[in-house]
């Protein structure tokens, strides 16, 4: 009695190694990604620009676009679905500018914080008419300074003249402050 | 997408995702895509912690795995929220 040969014939081709491996990867695959992704949602908004700056380009929104579409076809929907809300996020977050960034007031000299509380009860018009009621003023002065370059051309009156137009700025600033 | 997943499996099934799908349509229509309409105090309030961040997205994936309707519902409505949230 001869017995049948029941060992089924592999297929070795290239076409069913990828299909064998998509197969056996896709689930772990699909978990990592996912996470990759709730990973990348959640800290986005705590995450500098500076380090999203690279994808603010052309390049970076044909990515945002292009990457939820191959997740959607290459795993399934609900991961493609997952990575779109994701994108939409850091798109999101990259159009918003952060606090720090963009200019800083430093017109008082040398850069310190010079607020001072606002202890006068009596308010600027301009306060009146808005309904504001200010604790704290960050900078109560104008600093003015004469053109260098034409006070050393031109003669020592007219810079002078200059000096006593600033003295005028700071009385003016000194007696507006006691008001 | 499968045809199977629109198809729910049981009676309870279609009737939960019904309710879902109609109660997030509500949401996006009245809550996500109002400007008028400030979210509750403690969605906003809860808005800082990185666990309720991530419990959003994973209830979006949940959701577009269990039924695509909801996943497009859920999706449409945390994504409304954490964009309101970000321009804040």
């Amino acid at each position: 009695m001869v017995k049948a040969n029941t060992t089924p014939e592999i297929d070795m081709s290239i076409q069913s190694w990828l299909f064998n491996t998509q197969t056996v990867l896709q689930f772990p695959l699909t978990i990592i990604i996912v996470l990759s992704l709730i990973v990348t949602g959640t800290f986005v908004e705590i995450a500098p620009r500076k380090s999203l700056e690279f994808m603010d380009n052309t390049i970076g929104t044909i990515v945002f676009f292009t990457v939820p579409l191959i997740l959607a076809l290459s795993l399934d929907w609900a991961t493609g679905l997952l990575a779109a809300v994701v994108s939409l996020i850091v798109f999101t977050r990259l159009k918003k500018i952060d606090v720090d960034e963009g200019f800083v007031d430093s017109s008082d000299e040398g850069g310190a914080s010079d607020t001072k509380i606002v202890s006068n009860p009596h308010r600027w018009f301009v306060e009146k008419m808005l309904g504001e009621h200010p604790v704290a003023i960050s900078s109560d002065r104008v600093i003015t300074r004469a053109v260098e370059e034409d006070a050393n051309r031109k003669s020592s009156g007219i810079s002078t003249s200059t000096n006593a137009s600033s003295s005028v700025f700071s009385n003016f600033n000194s007696s507006s402050s006691n008001k | 997408m499968e045809w199977e997943a629109l198809t729910p499996t049981s009676n309870l099934d279609g009737l939960l995702r019904l309710i879902i799908t109609f109660f997030l349509l509500g949401w996006n229509v009245f809550e996500g895509l109002s400007l008028r309409t400030p979210y509750p105090s403690t969605m906003v309030a809860l808005w800082e912690s990185p666990v309720w961040r991530s419990v959003i997205l994973l209830t979006i994936w949940l959701g577009a795995e269990w039924c695509p309707r909801v996943g497009a519902m859920s999706a449409l409505a945390g994504l409304m929220y954490i964009v309101n949230m970000i321009q804040i």
